[in-house]
């Protein structure tokens, strides 16, 4: 009677410990779920994620019984479209990826639709705590700010992160020390807003000096990939912001220096205006240096070409983001995280399993090293860059690095703000701040004073 | 039910032994026959289960599974590719058309493009609306011309650096193609400017060719002199230089009116637009894909294929793939490396008749890998053989429980005559084993009366008891033993001496059997007897010498 008792035990404990284990992992290797992904991490670095997802697929995803199947390559603008399509439930809208690449203000927009898993319930306290904490801070959504009262403080986490980047002044060092050869110019002048501008505006000069027959051929200097992200991060360098909760305070004082930055070399010709990246410029060699994303470092190439077919070889060397003289040291945090679709829960473990895997630290570094990307977990941010960074053989990736890490160590890191009109706003600033540079250069081109000109727009612009 | 086993267990050791001695029980010979009897019809079930195709079932739905995969697939492309090449003919003439009257309005003609490499941007320029149109109308991920001819030939590398225009999509799939997202990825930065073009990060201004690329193997092929519609060519997969992606490239040469070749266009169908549109149901099978690559013979050159797969299978495939026959009409794939792949491979049309480049073969394969396919089809009997074996199992034991249970009352039968006798049996309602104990009992009866005396004379025990030589005094205490007896062990006696039997006593006295057996023992006890039939034979021996005495 008593075996009988202990073997009747013992089958019991036995089906209680196979329900749990069957409780907390819904995989079965035999019935692989299959996890459908978008990102945008195209060239050169869609090599790095192919294989990437590669490796989890023969590993862990088979052991376990997940697939990773990418549906979508796509450039962030288009994937925003089909994200927003999805999110308004349009008719022809594509399917709902199970992963897709997000910033914050789509990832509320498709939360708000209730088309996101929310993510705390996947992690621990402890795996959390393995990520930098501003990163996971970041993917953390708010209702949006309409007032302008204190944010909501118990947002969820939704977005991911799985790497960052910032912005960074890129500059062609080649062509840089062809111009300081002659007229002086150094690269420390580039650590300020002012003296980025002065420098532009020089280079114009010098490089319209040089067919004195032909008059207004000078050639610009800089452009940005986002002068609304150099408004918005000088506001603050100058203790301000930019963004309110409905409008942009360009009435402000500190937006008068932001815009003498951003209009005059324009209108003298130091600054080159296109609705493309700066990179592509950078490949023609129309601009000498160029603020951008850190992510972007790959897009500058090692060479520029020339409209008669010759390629140069040329050196970029990767700057601090400037600052404006009196200010404090500010950048921004950029950087898409991936959210998950809300389904099942198996579909949604699956995907959270190939997030952990995806931003482990040896993965994450692996990323680190061929695209240029920053690190998320505090193991690979802050154990593991210093000799990572030895280890790069892509000098470009190599001195990007070491910037970002010293702007980590010595900046302070602002995120783009959850305001209801975000998108329009920074669109609306953006596009309205090109064709003031593009009037204003006609104008100066016409015979106009610089000056008149750039008082002028600004009066019209506030 | 332990019991039993031990029991079945035990009868099994027996058997060595008792094939020894030249004889098996009982129990074991019913055992043997119901076994061998289970086992026949497990034998013609399994035969039977076979016959009806039930173990390959897992095979055949799989055969079925790749074929409908294969044949949509299979139709699919052919449509797509062969409209695709009919609209590479419309653009190569469009083209040809524009190239020639740009040209001629310098005063040059088509043969002389090379040496004017002034007039290139003007004709790429020109060539954008019909390659954006294009992009409007086909799903293609992207659009191309090369111009035979380059922008600097001065240059070191001109002799490999080609003019043109490569414009991508890079939503080819969208509903909406009315709004392609337009991409520049090869020609003079200055159009992409103009337009409003985004650049690729892989941007670059001219094409990289190499002898017995494509371009090279379209421009020889134009050689031939036929028309356009002929000389168009598939080339396989393979990543254009500078990109990051591998592709199939619809080549088309651009000829002049004049004969002369100006370049070659057509159209690109990248790896991730072909998986799109190919991508095999993994539901079933998670790791099967579709792959399109030339082929030679029985080899399939998947170095150069395109994939179609929920995972990436470039990473485990590469080189060639020979093709042989494998099992239920499916076909076996293996690769330089040892991989094994099963699944369907079709010859595709990809050419019109009398096309130049028509003797390079395309097939299409539905693929999925050997271990997968094997899995899945014993998965498939599996249940049917575990289910059969369990099914013998069941069956043996209950052979050993029939086997046990019939023989039990001949074996109770056997035990209680060797115990107790024949005429002590009690009915057992098997009427066999009833007749048998009453033909024992009958056969004692008669003994008992053809014998008396001489019964008692062979039995040892009579002559250490009341004997025929009993005297006066050993009839004395015979009669003092009786004194003894109860008034109902003297009934039971006295019906004994008449010459009834126990069970017919019982029905007398109305009595049950056992009590008449506690009776028998205690007559017995009290005179000094063993059983029944030493008491008859005493009595009878007694009436013989009284008889006798009377007569004296």
């Amino acid at each position: 009677m008593k075996k009988i008792a202990l073997f009747v035990a013992v089958c019991l404990l036995a089906a209680a410990l196979a329900g749990c284990g069957g409780s907390n992992d819904p995989l079965d290797p035999k019935n692989p779920v299959t996890v459908t992904m978008w990102h945008n991490f195209g060239g050169v670095m869609k090599e790095t994620i192919d294989a990437l997802i590669d490796e989890f697929n023969n590993s862990i995803g088979r052991e376990r019984g997940v697939i990773i199947n990418v549906t979508s390559i796509g450039a962030s603008k288009e994937q925003n479209e089909k994200l927003a399509m999805i999110a308004a439930g349009d008719p022809g809208a594509p399917d709902m990826p199970d992963i897709v690449t997000a910033y914050p203000a789509m990832a509320l927009t498709l939360s708000d639709s209730g088309h996101l898993a929310e993510l705390d319930g996947y992690f621990t306290e402890r795996e959390l705590a393995a990520y930098v904490p501003q990163f996971v801070a970041e993917g953390r959504l708010f209702p949006r700010r309409t007032g302008s009262g204190p944010e909501p403080s118990d947002g969820k986490l939704y977005v991911f992160p799985i790497s960052k980047s910032t912005e960074a002044l890129f500059v062609n060092k080649t062509l840089f020390d062809r111009f300081a050869a002659e007229t002086g110019a150094a690269l420390g002048t580039l650590s300020t807003f002012e003296g980025l501008a002065k420098t532009a505006v020089q280079y114009y000069e010098w490089t319209d000096a040089r067919t004195p027959d032909v008059p207004d051929d000078g050639k610009a200097f800089f452009t940005a990939d986002s002068w609304f992200n150099i408004a918005q991060v000088g506001t603050a360098q100058l203790g301000g912001e930019f963004v309110g909760a409905e409008t942009l305070n360009t009435g402000a004082g500190a937006f008068g220096r932001i815009w003498d930055f951003s209009v005059y070399p324009a209108v003298t010709g130091g600054y080159a205006v296109t609705d493309g990246y700066s990179s592509d410029l950078s490949k023609t060699g129309d601009i000498v240096c160029s603020l951008g994303s850190t992510a972007g470092v790959l897009f500058y190439g090692d060479s520029v070409t020339y409209p008669d077919n010759t390629v140069e070889s040329v050196e970029y060397v990767v700057l601090p983001y400037p600052v404006f003289e009196g200010g404090r040291s500010v950048a921004l945090q950029r950087g898409a995280g991936m959210v998950i679709a809300r389904s099942d829960p198996r579909r949604e473990y699956a995907a959270v399993l190939f997030l952990k895997w995806f931003t482990a630290a040896e993965q994450n570094m692996r990323l680190v090293a061929q695209t240029g990307y920053l690190p998320v977990t505090r193991e690979a941010f802050e154990e593991k860059m210093a000799g990572e960074i030895e280890a790069v053989n892509n000098s470009v990736v190599k001195r990007l690095l070491e910037t970002a890490t010293r702007m980590y160590e010595e900046y302070d890191f602002i995120v783009a703000p959850n305001v209801d009109n975000f998108a329009a706003l920074s669109g609306a600033y953006e596009a309205d701040i090109r064709q003031a540079m593009r009037i204003g250069r006609q104008q100066v081109l016409d015979g106009d004073d610089a000056d008149a000109v750039n008082g002028k727009l600004l009066e019209a612009f506030q | 039910m332990r019991r039993r086993i031990e029991s079945f267990l035990i009868l099994l050791r027996e058997v060595p032994g008792a094939l020894a001695r030249g004889g098996l029980s009982l129990r074991m010979r019913l055992l043997a026959f119901l076994i061998l009897f289970v086992c026949a019809i497990m034998l013609a079930l399994l035969l039977a289960l076979f016959a009806a195709g039930v173990f390959s079932a897992g095979l055949s739905e799989s055969g079925i599974f790749l074929e409908n995969e294969m044949a949509n697939i299979v139709r699919k492309t052919e449509a797509d590719y062969n409209t695709l090449s009919v609209e590479g003919v419309l653009l190569s003439r469009t083209f040809a058309e524009q190239v020639e009257e740009d040209l001629a309005a310098s005063g040059v003609s088509a043969a002389e493009m090379k040496a004017h490499p002034e007039l290139l941007e003007g004709i790429l320029n020109r060539c954008v609306d019909p390659m954006l149109t294009a992009l409007e109308k086909n799903v293609v991920s992207a659009v191309y011309i090369i111009l035979d001819a380059t922008v600097n030939p001065r240059i070191p590398g001109a002799e490999s650096s080609r003019a043109g225009l490569f414009i991508r999509n890079m939503e080819p799939n969208a509903l909406n193609r009315s709004a392609p997202s337009i991409h520049y990825m090869r020609g003079p930065i200055s159009i992409a400017r103009a337009r409003n073009l985004y650049v690729l990060p892989q941007w670059g201004m001219e094409f990289s060719v190499s002898p017995g690329d494509f371009f090279h193997i379209a421009m020889k092929g134009a050689e031939a002199g036929a028309d356009v519609s002929r000389l168009y060519y598939w080339n396989p997969g393979e990543t254009l230089t500078g990109d990051y992606e591998d592709a199939i490239l619809l080549c088309v040469p651009v000829i002049a009116s004049d004969g002369a070749v100006v370049g070659v266009c057509g159209f690109e169908i990248n790896a991730m637009l072909f998986k799109m549109q190919n991508i095999p149901n993994n539901s079933t099978f998670s790791r099967v894909f579709a792959m399109l690559a030339p082929i030679d013979g029985d080899t399939l050159d998947a170095s150069r294929a395109m994939f179609a797969a929920s995972h990436s299978v470039r990473s485990n495939l590469t080189g060639d793939l020979r093709v042989s026959a494998w099992k239920s009409g499916l076909s076996s794939f293996v690769s330089q490396d040892g991989g094994r792949w099963v699944g369907l491979s079709q010859t595709l049309h990809m050419y019109p008749k009398n096309a130049v480049h028509g003797n390079r073969q395309w097939a299409l394969a539905v693929l999925l890998p050997e271990d997968d396919m094997n899995d899945y089809t014993l998965a498939k009997s599996g249940d049917i053989l575990v289910l059969l074996f369990a099914l013998l199992l069941a069956s043996v034991a209950a052979a050993v429980l029939v086997s046990s249970r019939y023989l039990a009352p001949v074996l109770r039968a056997i035990n209680q005559i060797k115990k107790e006798g024949a005429e002590e049996y009690t009915k057992t309602n098997i009427r066999e084993i009833d007749d048998l104990f009453v033909f024992l009992t009958e056969q004692d009866a008669d003994g008992e009366r053809g014998t008396g005396p001489e019964t008692a004379e062979i039995n040892g025990e009579a002559r250490t008891g009341p004997g025929a030589d009993a005297d006066a005094d050993s009839a004395r205490e015979f009669s003092q033993r009786l004194q003894t007896l109860s008034r109902a062990e003297k009934t039971v006696f006295d019906l004994y001496v008449q010459g009834y039997t126990a069970k017919e006593i019982a029905e007398i006295l109305n009595l049950s059997i056992n009590t008449i057996k506690t009776h028998n023992r205690r007559i017995y006890w009290k005179l000094g007897v063993t059983s029944r039939k030493e008491l008859m034979a005493y009595l009878r021996a007694r009436q013989a010498k009284g008889g006798a005495a009377h007569e004296e």
